[in-house]
């Protein structure tokens, strides 16, 4: 049981790692990102940040596995759930979830139900309650529209 | 005609008293002062939420037993995590007011934000005996000092740096040294008035932060009431309903007292008692609720084509607490038929949550959740009581049972507005 708390502990830190390298790999592949994010998207990340410091801190204490083990998936989940929904634009390009896309690939921009549907060249990308700033959507919009350069 | 001129009065007179008081600096500093620990206090609640198991000192079961384990287990770092996120919250404030008063004036913010902390720490901390450092003021006793501090203390370092004494440095010197040499002057003045007041607050034996506090306590007691409630929820609501976002702007200044209260109710959670500010940030929340039961009601009754389409519209957003669709589509701007139920409805959304918590029908809500979790979820999350969507419920119930009236006679009009429009 120790070992499987460490292994999701593992996981966990993993997990944060993949969301960062995406972030890592836009501002390598594109000029101009800006980590920008409203209010209620600091908040979603904030929240999931809480879990995963809680997470790491727990202690391995035979009294409390299934807690521990339990808390450590939440956190897990939530990290893969803020993943999926990042949306943080360059000059050229834009990450949305884990896929980054040429802005010049955009073809379509549209909410329903909370959701984001972005329809690109190579097909249509959901992003569900977007972790992102309403400027982002706005150049997400004008990209898929043909103005470009403009933020 | 009395709707016209209610109007006109609004538009012309209240309005711009409102955006005018908005536009004032202190308000909007402020605005972003408070706006800064919400990211900490959150991170803050997490942690207070797993320390203390929100469960009566009764209950058994697997999953309460699992918990209180783990809270047992692991109190020393989850007791360190609360105090950083949910009871430094005064200190984030401080740093979110001289941020945003640096922004302002386009003022150099490193040199400013070290003149405020070390201020703050001057005038709320006092030394323990064993050498530590005491932040008792760091958390809500401490909030409104952190305004002020943050507010005026780089104010007076930007005016000492304008017109005090100036040192002119030749060329040559980076421009880097002789900025730090010219703040070094005004920092120092600075720092002598801080020390005066200090002294000044030490010699009537009090601080900065208990002063303030003494002098807002009467705020603070009229703010946790059912009248100040109503006035919050009723004013926000004619706001909106001339097109202004009454949140933003009754929250400009609600939001301090209301953050305060919030901090001061996980403290005493965390210190093993009870909330006792029912409105605080938590229960703001209940207080946005109206939409869903506005478009349910649309819903229900509705039979023209214009709100038809409304409500397959809004129920989306509505079940996220997103009102921007019902209020633009409706509308509710300037909707004189649906106006004072509107009123009533968002009232009692204050109302009955309030009298509820008053009356130990439901725990005052102490948690943080964001605003978009759907509302029958976040009531119970916000206070960890199961009887708080019975509570939803009621308001719910009570809030169509009124809009529907209101809702058919202006669903009424619009439909012979069809009819005419088709016939034409």
């Amino acid at each position: 049981m120790n070992l499987l708390i460490i292994g999701l502990k593992i996981l966990l830190i993993l997990s944060w790692c993949l969301t960062a390298l995406d972030v890592v790999k836009l501002y390598r592949s594109d000029t101009g990102v800006h980590m920008k994010f409203d209010w209620l998207s600091w908040l979603n990340i904030s929240g999931t940040v809480g879990f995963t410091l809680v997470s790491l801190f727990a202690v391995i204490n035979s009294s409390t596995y299934v807690f521990t083990v339990c808390l450590i998936l939440v956190s897990i989940f939530l990290v893969w759930f803020l993943k999926l929904r990042l949306m943080i634009a360059g000059d050229h390009k834009v990450l949305l979830g884990s896929k980054i896309i040429d802005q010049s690939d955009l073809r379509k921009v549209s909410a329903r139900f909370l959701t984001l549907y972005v329809e690109t060249k190579q097909g249509t990308i959901k992003l569900y309650a977007p972790v992102t700033e309403r400027s982002v959507t706005m150049q997400l919009y004008n990209a898929a529209a043909g103005k470009r350069g403009k933020k | 005609m009395k709707n016209e001129s209610i109007s006109l009065w609004i538009q012309e007179k209240l309005i711009p008293a409102i955006a005018k008081f908005t536009s004032f600096k202190f308000v909007k500093c402020m605005q972003e002062g408070v706006v800064a620990c919400m990211n900490a206090t959150m991170i803050g609640s997490i942690f207070m939420l797993l320390m203390i198991p929100p469960f009566p000192a009764t209950a058994t079961g697997g999953f309460v037993e699992a918990w209180r384990a783990f809270s047992a287990a692991n109190a020393g770092w989850l007791n360190m995590g609360y105090q950083i996120g949910l009871n430094a919250a005064g200190f984030y404030i401080l740093l979110g007011m001289v941020n945003a008063v640096c922004k302002h004036d386009n003022a150099p913010l490193v040199n400013n934000m070290v003149l405020a902390v070390f201020s703050y720490i001057c005038l709320q901390c006092s030394f323990l005996e064993g050498g530590g450092l005491d932040i008792g003021f760091w958390g809500a006793k401490g909030m409104m000092a952190a305004l002020i501090v943050g507010y005026f203390v780089p104010q007076l370092n930007i005016w000492l740096k304008k017109n005090g004494i100036k040192i002119r440095m030749p060329d040559s010197v980076p421009p880097f040294i002789s900025n730090q040499l010219e703040e070094m002057f005004s920092s120092v003045g600075t720092v002598i008035v801080v020390f005066a007041v200090k002294l000044l607050f030490a010699h009537f034996g009090t601080t900065l932060g208990a002063f303030v506090n003494s002098l807002f306590a009467p705020l603070f007691s009229a703010s946790d009431s059912l009248t100040a409630v109503l006035i919050y929820c009723i004013l926000v609501r004619i706001l909106w309903f001339f097109g202004l976002h009454g949140n933003n702007i009754a929250g400009a200044v609600v939001n301090v007292v209301l953050a305060q209260n919030f901090v001061a109710n996980a403290e005493a959670v965390a210190a093993g008692g009870k909330p006792t500010f029912i409105f605080n940030t938590a229960f703001q929340n209940w207080t946005t609720q109206g939409i869903l039961f506005i478009v349910i009601a649309v819903i229900l009754v509705a039979k023209s084509e214009q709100l038809k389409a409304v409500s397959k519209v809004s129920l989306a957003p509505a079940l996220f607490n997103i009102g921007e669709p019902t209020t633009f589509g409706l509308p509710l701007i300037l909707n004189f038929d649906i106006f004072i139920p509107y009123l009533i409805v968002f009232a009692l959304n204050g109302a009955i949550p309030y009298l509820a918590c008053k009356f130990g029908f439901m725990n005052i809500p102490y948690i943080d959740v964001p605003f978009t979790v759907p509302a029958f979820i976040k009531v119970f999350l916000q206070t960890m009581d199961f009887r708080a969507i019975i509570v939803y419920l009621i308001n719910a119930a009570a809030c169509i049972l009124i809009m529907i009236p209101a809702i058919k006679k202006y669903d009424a009009k619009l439909l012979a507005q069809e009819q005419a429009d088709a016939n034409q």
